[in-house]
Order: C-alpha cells, then sequence, then structure tokens
C-alpha cells in the first residue's frame, strides 16, 4: 500500500519531482564533475609519465661537454638509466615571417629515458639525418603538416628539417615558451626532436652534449643529485617534482580543486531547500489522509515511511543523474582543460571517489531534506490532521503594514506574500543569490586573473626579453644589443637555487641576478625593500611555501655555493619561482662572476629581428607576445568557467521556478478569488512577476557580496597554485551573470503566470484559504 | 416590459469525459429580474453551484444561452468574462475566499479597485461598507484575525464595493452556526433592498427559502419548482 502510495505521490508531484531530481543531479554532478575531471588529468599525466619514462632529473649545462664525463657522473650518483642528449635553443623559421622560439632535442633513437609518444608519422631514425619530429600543438598553430620542411636558426647555425612525424615528450608534455610563467601558451615553442648525432654534426658540436636525463631510483635521491652535479657548469636543474607539467597541472589540480567542494555544497545546500519545500507541500497536502490513516490505527512509522518513500525514490535518482551528469561534465571539462592547455587525448576513468560523492551528496541532501517533513508527521495527531490543510494565518506589525500597502492591490498582495513565511522567503533569496554569486565569483576569478597579468606586464619597461644561447660576459652581451638597435638592456644572470627557512622548509627556485638599480625589470613589491646584497627579494609564492617574510633567514645553495641570506622584500609576480638578488652576488653564486645569461632590453621590433640572427642568441620574446599568450589561455579557460556559469545560472533558473510552482500551489485558492473578482491576465502577472522579480532583484542584490565571498577562497586557492591574482570585483563580472538570471526569472514568471491564469476558477473558489 | 438581468435558455452543462460524462444541468431555462433576492435551492450535486459559476461567468456552458447584465456570456473569450467579472458581479463564497495577506479594509478595496476605481474612491467606498456590515472597527485587521461571521461580513463587503448588478452566493452561511447566519442573512437582505443589487444565493438549506423573495428548487439539473413568496 506504502509502495502504491508513494508512486502516486511521485506522478502527483509530476514535473515538480523531475525539477528536484534535475536541479540537485545537475548541480552535485557539476561539482563532483570537476573532481572527476581533475583526477582523469592527473590520471593522464601520470600515465602519460611512466610510459614515456619521464626522468628523476634533468640537468642542463651551460655549455656542451663530452658525453663520457656526464656518464661518468651518473655512475658515480648510482644513477641508472641515463641519457645524455644536446638540447639547443633557437628561433623556427615559419611561413609568415614570425619567428616563435624553438627548444631543439637531439636525442637518441632508443633512449630509455623521456622517451617520444609519436602521434603521427614515424619516429626517430639515425638513417634520417634530415627529418625531425615535431610538437603537435606548435604544428597545429603554425599549419605544419608532416612532409612540410620547417626551417632553424640555432646560433649561427641555419638548418632546414623535413617533418617525419608529430611526438610529444613527457619533459615537453606542456610545451611553452615562457615557462617562468605557470600558465602554459601552448604552440609557443617548436620542440624539435632529432637523432643526436645529426644534431650535433648540424652545429659542429660533434660528440658534444648538454643535458643529462637520469633516473634516481634509490634513497637519498637529493644528496646523490647534488653530488652529480657538484662542479658541473649547470644551467638548470630540474628534478622531476619541479618538472614544468607536473607543477602546472598540480597547481590546475590544486586551484580547481577547489571549486568542486564550493560548487557542491551551494547546489547540494539549494537542493536541499527545494526538496523541504517540496515534502512539506506533499505533506501538507495529504494531511487529512495521513490523520486517517492515524485514525485507523496505522503507526506512525508508517505515516512516515509515506515522505520517506518518495524521497527515497527522488534521492536514487538524484543520486544516479548526479553520477551521469558527473561522467559528462568530467569528460566535458577535462577534454576541454587538455584542449585549452595542449594536453595528450585525456584517458577516461570512472573514479569511484567523485562518483560517490556526486551519489553520496545527492543521497544525503534529499534524505536529509526529509527528515523535517518526516519529523512533524512524526507528532500529528489524527484529531489535528483530519481538519485537512494547515491554513494561513498571517499579522503583521502595524509599520510594516503601513510600509507594504503602497501600490495597487496586486503589487501588496505580491510584497505580503514574501514576507507570510519569511524564513522560507530569506532561503529563497540566499539560494537564488549563491546560484548567482557562484556565476558572479566565477566572472570575478577571470577579470582578477587577466588584471593580474594586465598589471605585471603594465608595470614592465623592457619590450623583450632575450636568452642567450650561452653565457656571456655581462658587457659583451650589452654591447650585442646595443649594436642591434636596443635603446635600453639590462644584463641578467639566471640560475638554478634551492632556498631553505630556518624551519627546514625548502622551495626549488630560480634566481635571477639583476643590476643595482633595475629600470626594466620592474619588480611589484607587496613588502620590504629590493634586493641588496646578502638581501633577497622572492615571491610572494615561494614566501608562502616557506612561510617566511621581511627580515627572516634564508639559506641557498645552488650547484656551485651555498650562502645565508635575509629576506628583503615579497614581490608579486607571475614567475613564481624567480628570486632576485643583486647581480654580482648572483654570479658569485652562481659561479659564474660577470657571466649573463638573458637580456632584458627596450628596442623596436627591428632591433629584435636583427637580435634573432646573431648566433650567440637563442631566443627573443616580445612582452606583448608573452601577454597576449598569457591572456589568450585565460581567455580558452573562461570557456571553461562558461559551463559551470551556466550550470550555475540553470540550477538557479530551475529552483526559481520549482519554488515559483510550489508557492503558487500553496495559492491556488488565492490566484482563483483573484481572477473571480476579475483580476485579469495583466493583474494576476504583476502580482507573480511582482513577487519573483523581487526576490531575485533582492538576490541579485545580495549576489555581489556573495559572489565577492565564494570568490575569496577560490581566490586564495588560485594564488596558492598560480600566482596572486587579488581580487578585482567589476561590475560586468556582475551584470553578466544578473542579467541573465533576470531574464531566467521573466520566463519563470511567465510559465507561473500562464499557469495561475489556467487555473479551475470555479472548482478552486470553493476551497478554504484561511482559518 | 424591462429586460430580465438574467436569462437562460435551455442551458446544459456535463462534467467528464466520454461513458464518464455526467450532465449536471439540463437544458435550464430561467430568468432573474433586477433587485431580485433569489434563493436556489435543491439537494447536493442538482447542479445549484454550477448554475451560479454560469451566471457569474467563472465557467461557460456546453449548449444553451446565458444573457446576464446585458453580457452575452455564451461563447465569451476569457478576456470579456473577466471584464465582466470585474464590472457586474460580486462573489460571495461559502469560505470566505479573503486573501489573507490583505486586511479587511485592503480586501474591500481589492473588490474595487478592479473595477478601475481610483485609490482614495476606493478606500472611501471599503470604509463605508465595512461600517455598514459593521466591521467599521477592524478594517485593519487581516483575515485571520477575524472570526467566520465578521469575514463573511468583510467578503459581502468585498463583492458589494464595486456596486454590482448581481451578487452570487454560493453557500454564505454554510460555514457558519445558525445565529451568525441568521445576522449574514440578515444582513444580506438589508443591503439587496439598500442597494437594489440582485442577490442570487445557493443553498442546500430549505430554511432559506423563507429569506428569500423567491425560490428556485433544482432537481437533477432541471428546474423542479419557482415559488414566489
Amino acid at each position: 500500500m506504502l509502495l502504491r502510495k508513494a508512486v502516486r505521490d511521485l506522478r502527483a508531484m509530476g514535473v515538480r519531482a523531475l525539477l528536484i531530481v534535475v536541479v540537485i543531479g545537475t548541480g552535485v554532478g557539476a561539482s563532483a564533475g570537476i573532481s572527476l575531471a581533475l583526477h582523469d588529468v592527473e590520471r593522464t599525466r601520470d600515465s602519460f609519465y611512466a610510459q614515456r619514462q619521464l626522468a628523476d632529473l634533468d640537468v642542463r649545462l651551460q655549455r656542451p661537454l663530452s658525453p663520457r664525463t656526464l656518464r661518468r657522473r651518473a655512475q658515480l650518483a648510482a644513477a641508472r638509466p641515463s641519457e645524455t642528449r644536446l638540447i639547443l635553443s633557437g628561433t623556427a623559421l615559419v611561413p609568415g615571417g614570425e619567428q616563435p622560439a624553438a627548444e631543439v632535442v637531439g636525442m637518441s633513437p632508443a633512449a630509455r629515458l623521456n622517451t617520444l609518444a609519436v602521434i603521427a608519422g614515424r619516429g626517430l631514425s639515425s638513417s634520417a639525418p634530415h627529418e625531425a619530429l615535431l610538437d603537435p600543438d606548435f604544428a597545429k598553430r603554425f599549419g605544419l603538416r608532416l612532409g612540410d620542411r620547417l626551417g632553424l636558426r640555432l646560433g649561427d647555425h641555419r638548418v632546414k628539417l623535413r617533418i617525419r612525424g608529430l611526438a610529444r615528450s613527457p619533459e615537453y608534455l606542456l610545451a611553452t615558451a615562457n615557462p617562468d610563467y605557470l600558465v602554459p601558451a601552448p604552440g609557443s615553442l617548436a620542440v624539435v626532436f632529432l637523432p643526436r648525432a645529426a644534431l650535433q654534426r648540424m652545429t659542429g658540436l660533434a660528440h658534444r652534449v648538454n643535458d643529462l636525463a637520469v633516473d634516481l631510483p634509490g634513497s637519498r635521491s637529493e644528496r646523490r643529485s647534488e653530488r652529480l652535479v657538484a662542479g658541473l657548469p649547470v644551467a638548470r636543474v630540474t628534478p622531476r617534482s619541479q618538472q614544468y607539467s607536473l607543477r602546472l597541472t598540480n597547481a590546475d589540480i590544486q586551484a580547481f580543486s577547489t571549486f568542486a567542494p564550493v560548487m557542491g555544497t551551494i547546489f547540494a545546500l539549494v537542493g536541499l531547500l527545494l526538496i523541504v519545500l517540496s515534502l512539506h507541500r506533499l505533506v501538507n497536502s495529504q494531511r487529512r489522509e495521513l490523520g486517517a490513516l492515524l485514525a485507523l490505527g496505522y503507526p506512525s512509522r508508517t505515516v512516515v515511511a509515506t515522505v520517506l518513500l518518495p524521497a527515497a525514490f527522488l534521492a536514487l535518482t538524484g543520486g544516479l543523474l548526479a553520477m551521469a551528469v558527473t561522467i559528462g561534465v568530467g569528460r566535458l571539462v577535462a577534454e576541454e582543460y587538455s584542449n585549452t592547455v595542449g594536453f595528450p587525448a585525456t584517458s577516461h576513468a570512472l573514479a569511484y571517489g567523485p562518483l560517490a560523492l556526486a551519489a553520496g551528496l545527492a543521497i544525503g541532501a534529499t534524505m536529509l531534506a526529509a527528515v523535517v517533513p518526516a519529523y512533524r508527521l512524526s507528532r500529528l495527531e489524527p484529531t489535528q490532521a483530519m481538519r485537512g490543510e494547515r491554513l494561513s494565518s498571517f499579522g503583521l506589525p502595524a509599520w510594516v503594514q503601513r510600509a507594504t500597502a503602497l501600490g495597487p492591490p496586486a503589487v501588496v498582495y505580491a510584497t505580503r506574500t514574501l514576507l507570510r513565511r519569511p524564513l522560507l522567503s530569506a532561503a529563497t533569496v540566499v539560494s537564488i543569490g549563491a546560484a548567482i554569486g557562484l556565476g558572479a565569483a566565477l566572472n570575478i576569478l577571470v577579470s582578477s586573473t587577466n588584471s593580474a597579468v594586465d598589471a605585471e606586464f603594465a608595470q614592465q619597461s623592457w619590450s623583450y626579453s632575450v636568452d642567450l644561447a650561452r653565457p656571456l660576459r655581462s658587457s659583451r652581451a650589452v654591447a650585442l644589443a646595443r649594436q642591434a638597435g636596443a635603446r635600453r638592456v639590462e644584463a641578467t644572470i639566471k640560475g638554478p637555487a634551492h632556498l631553505r627557512s630556518t624551519a627546514g622548509r625548502g622551495a626549488d627556485v630560480q634566481l635571477a641576478g639583476l643590476p643595482g638599480r633595475p629600470a626594466l625589470l620592474r619588480l611589484d613589491l607587496t613588502a620590504g625593500s629590493p634586493p641588496a646584497p646578502g638581501r633577497i627579494v622572492i615571491s610572494e609564492q615561494a614566501a608562502r611555501d616557506l612561510q617566511v617574510g621581511v627580515g627572516d633567514r634564508l639559506r641557498m645553495s645552488t650547484p656551485a655555493a651555498h650562502a645565508g641570506l635575509t629576506v628583503a622584500g615579497i614581490a608579486r609576480t607571475l614567475a613564481t619561482r624567480s628570486t632576485y638578488l643583486p647581480r654580482r652576488q648572483a654570479g658569485a653564486l652562481l659561479s659564474s662572476p660577470g657571466i649573463a645569461t638573458s637580456l632584458l632590453i627596450q628596442a623596436r621590433s627591428a632591433a629584435a629581428r636583427r637580435l634573432r640572427r646573431q648566433p650567440a642568441v637563442a631566443r627573443v620574446t616580445s612582452r606583448a607576445s608573452a601577454q597576449s599568450a598569457e591572456r589568450e589561455m585565460i581567455k580558452e579557460l573562461t570557456g571553461l568557467i562558461s559551463v559551470l556559469q551556466a550550470i550555475s545560472l540553470g540550477v538557479g533558473a530551475l529552483f526559481l521556478v520549482s519554488t515559483l510552482a510550489l508557492s503558487f500551489l500553496d495559492r491556488r485558492g488565492e490566484f482563483a478569488t483573484l481572477a473571480a473578482l476579475g483580476y485579469g491576465r495583466a493583474q494576476i502577472g504583476t502580482a507573480v512577476a511582482g513577487e519573483a522579480l523581487t526576490q531575485t532583484v533582492v538576490a541579485a542584490a545580495l549576489s555581489i557580496p556573495l559572489g565577492i565571498l565564494i570568490a575569496s577562497p577560490l581566490s586564495n586557492s588560485i594564488a596558492e597554485a598560480w600566482f596572486e591574482i587579488g581580487l578585482h570585483p567589476e561590475p560586468p563580472s556582475f551584470v553578466w551573470v544578473i542579467v541573465p538570471a533576470l531574464a531566467l526569472a521573466l520566463l519563470a514568471v511567465a510559465h507561473a503566470t500562464r499557469r495561475a491564469l489556467r487555473i479551475d476558477i470555479a472548482a478552486t473558489v470553493r476551497a478554504r484559504l484561511i482559518d | 416590459m424591462p429586460e430580465p438581468l438574467v436569462k437562460l435558455e435551455g442551458v446544459g452543462k456535463s462534467y467528464g469525459s466520454g461513458a464518464g460524462r455526467q450532465p449536471v444541468l439540463d437544458r435550464l431555462s430561467l430568468e432573474m429580474e433586477a433587485g431580485e433576492f433569489v434563493v436556489v435551492l435543491g439537494p447536493s450535486g442538482c447542479g445549484k453551484t454550477t448554475l451560479l459559476n454560469l451566471i457569474g461567468g467563472l465557467d461557460t456552458a456546453d449548449s444553451g444561452r446565458v444573457h446576464a447584465c446585458g453580457v452575452e456570456l455564451t461563447g465569451a473569450d476569457r478576456a470579456e468574462l473577466t471584464a465582466y467579472r470585474a464590472r457586474s458581479v460580486g462573489f460571495v463564497f461559502q469560505f470566505y475566499n479573503l486573501l489573507p495577506t490583505l486586511t479587511a479594509q485592503e480586501n474591500v478595496e481589492a473588490g474595487v479597485r478592479v473595477a478601475g476605481v481610483d485609490r482614495e474612491s476606493a478606500r472611501e467606498s471599503a470604509r463605508s461598507l465595512l461600517a455598514r456590515v459593521g466591521l467599521g472597527s477592524m478594517g485593519g485587521r487581516f483575515p485571520s484575525q477575524l472570526s467566520g461571521g465578521e469575514q463573511q461580513r468583510v467578503a459581502i463587503a468585498r463583492a458589494l464595493a464595486k456596486q454590482p448588478q448581481l451578487l452570487l452566493a454560493d453557500e454564505p452561511t454554510g460555514n457558519l452556526d445558525e445565529e451568525t447566519a441568521a445576522g449574514v442573512l440578515d444582513l444580506m437582505q438589508e443591503l439587496n433592498k439598500a442597494t437594489g443589487t440582485t442577490f442570487v444565493v445557493v443553498s442546500h438549506n430549505p430554511v432559506l427559502a423563507e429569506e428569500g423573495k423567491r425560490a428556485v428548487h433544482l432537481s437533477h439539473g432541471r428546474l423542479a419548482e419557482v415559488s414566489a413568496i
């Protein structure tokens, strides 16, 4: 009997039951879908690393050495296997005159570490020395296909290669021309793979290599890696944990992982409220028959079950839908992410965690929502219940009564309706406000990220950054740039370093040596003062990782030296690993006094072109292209954000439609009375619109503080993962979600008004409305 | 001879469909004059309320012709019926049907303003009508703060506030105790005399027939008897 009644009740709920399932299933599923997508991304990355044997450690040298020297070092550090490679920076010469940065990797076709995943064409072959494999994102960006020829400038060598295949390598999984910035620009770097011997021959570096990739199995790998690099002319040491694609995906996973619980909580609360309202309505409309059951001798638990059974059905259906949406959104987000950052084809797996979270949250919220009406049912007295629905009882303080008596009767009626159940109205407004606020928060994050990127680049005075092909004396490097036509030049030296706080916290950083008074690189100091001898400036992220502030002591280690330093200042920068010391001290720590590895210049494009032709120059990147690459990336990410926004607004709209429908069901008699009195479409529409729009407008106003409140933890999460973006709530962030929300509210009003006008007035006016 | 205020000719109305179709009114013809106080009597299910709904423009007939207050209701569309209800008819329901979030005064005003009366006139008219039904001091109360009898008085004031030609009351005393019911009926008769509005009161209580000037008895959807008092 109970089962039959549950089925009948669900049929009576009709579209409302469907809406409940859709609201809870979509909302919770979208949130869990993000978790699933992050799981897929992590899984894809890790399985790619495992299949392609990503090395534990990569050591890049300032100048090529004999492979025997490096192999001996590897043996000493008990590293196995190991691969020696020749990796040269340069410029790709592509159709259209653009000169994007290139990195040419000369490697063994039978390498055991950092092996290539060939996506199209054929793999490397020693018998085809002039045929290369190319990064697929670069090929896609510049329209290069198999068999095409690609020109490269490597120092004073120009080479032309035929594209034999497209391939990804684990170390260039997310290849970008600006690895200092933790926002990749897919296709910005031409990663070219060649047989090592072929590259050595082309560049006149026979039997010379400048890169060692090793695995360090066993314990004390840190100590062994220090021993491996000690005394070598090291340009860069990249342990697996600092590998760019690993750092980036970890950062993204960390940043986005906050989104899932925040969104999940909001949607679960919205769904919970909707279910409470629906079940409350169900119980209220059946008080008489439930009272009759009690009077007939049915126990309270049977009556309670009449609520729990439909709730259980809604919970299970909602849970199933949540799991389906989790899978759908998970795949959508993972694909979108992969396309945006240039990831290999994502492998999808049905991870139990996010699916269980989706089902658990949907079922849990639904059953929790059933508790309140079930409790009320358990306390129901048969005599009281058989009197039928609890009828309306309403009163207002005199001043509220006066304040709400303005306007035509339809408006007064709408206003007072909102005050009839103030808690319910408040909960409805907060729920809609949270849904709009979530959309606004996502906009705030995007605009804040853009602002942070723009602010960083806007304050810089350099127009091009120049990476040198090999370290040069600073004076010579400066002269080189000036000869090319640069107006202002600053030489810098960069190298790997490790910082350790007195509390034992460590961070791998990039040490940059700046001139005494840098005029082109402007540090955005959020605390303290510029670098000085013995006084280092670190990024906000490094300060957070090391848990240090201005005045704290740090110990810096490089492959060549150690030094005790004091934190002079903390800088806000997109290059989150960068730390800054005066050039003289940095040169000493990197065992390269008076040496420059890169330049910042202020110059016209003609000077940049001339510099690109210099053999000593590896690559020249314009500030404008770096900025636009970052903005492009953020723009791509907004596609992802738009999906979440659409879901958020959709859930908000469904919620409004549902609450209006429930509110309408509660007041059918009143609308019928208005119709009987002669109120027509316009006036009843005004009453419904007044009620819905008031709620939406208040919710929209509330969405402003709520949006900022929601954006705040998400912004902190992004700051920890990427870079400090601050919070810049601008009017468009809100307008872009509030306007669609109001439009959706109007649609909901039109729907509710149509229903109000379709009432069978004659039948409905005979019902009792008031105690 | 003046045109009757309400004229029904061969009106038929059924509910349901197919085999389950249930005729409620069967070729009913009836006339009511302006200023009359008509009581419609009959057992449950005989079609009293349906008759009232057809005259009030809440429902439409399947066959025959309904003409009231100079408006041809047969074939009228939704907007025309709404306008007719707004201008010409006042309703009093068994359960009063006051809007719970409006005060007594505002409920009465709501009945007037729908007819296009301006706010000030509506307020004045509501105040005077509430005084007339003996609730002059209770205009600021919400319906749930009034007794059943008081609510029904407010409903009568609301129905009369727009000065309709026709007031239709469906079991107006059905939810009241005997004494209160008598008071409400007395009030309606008094108002009928004072305003000249035609009152059509539906009831299944034969005692009420004594109160009317004319009693219409329905049986199985047909006119069984018309008795003048």
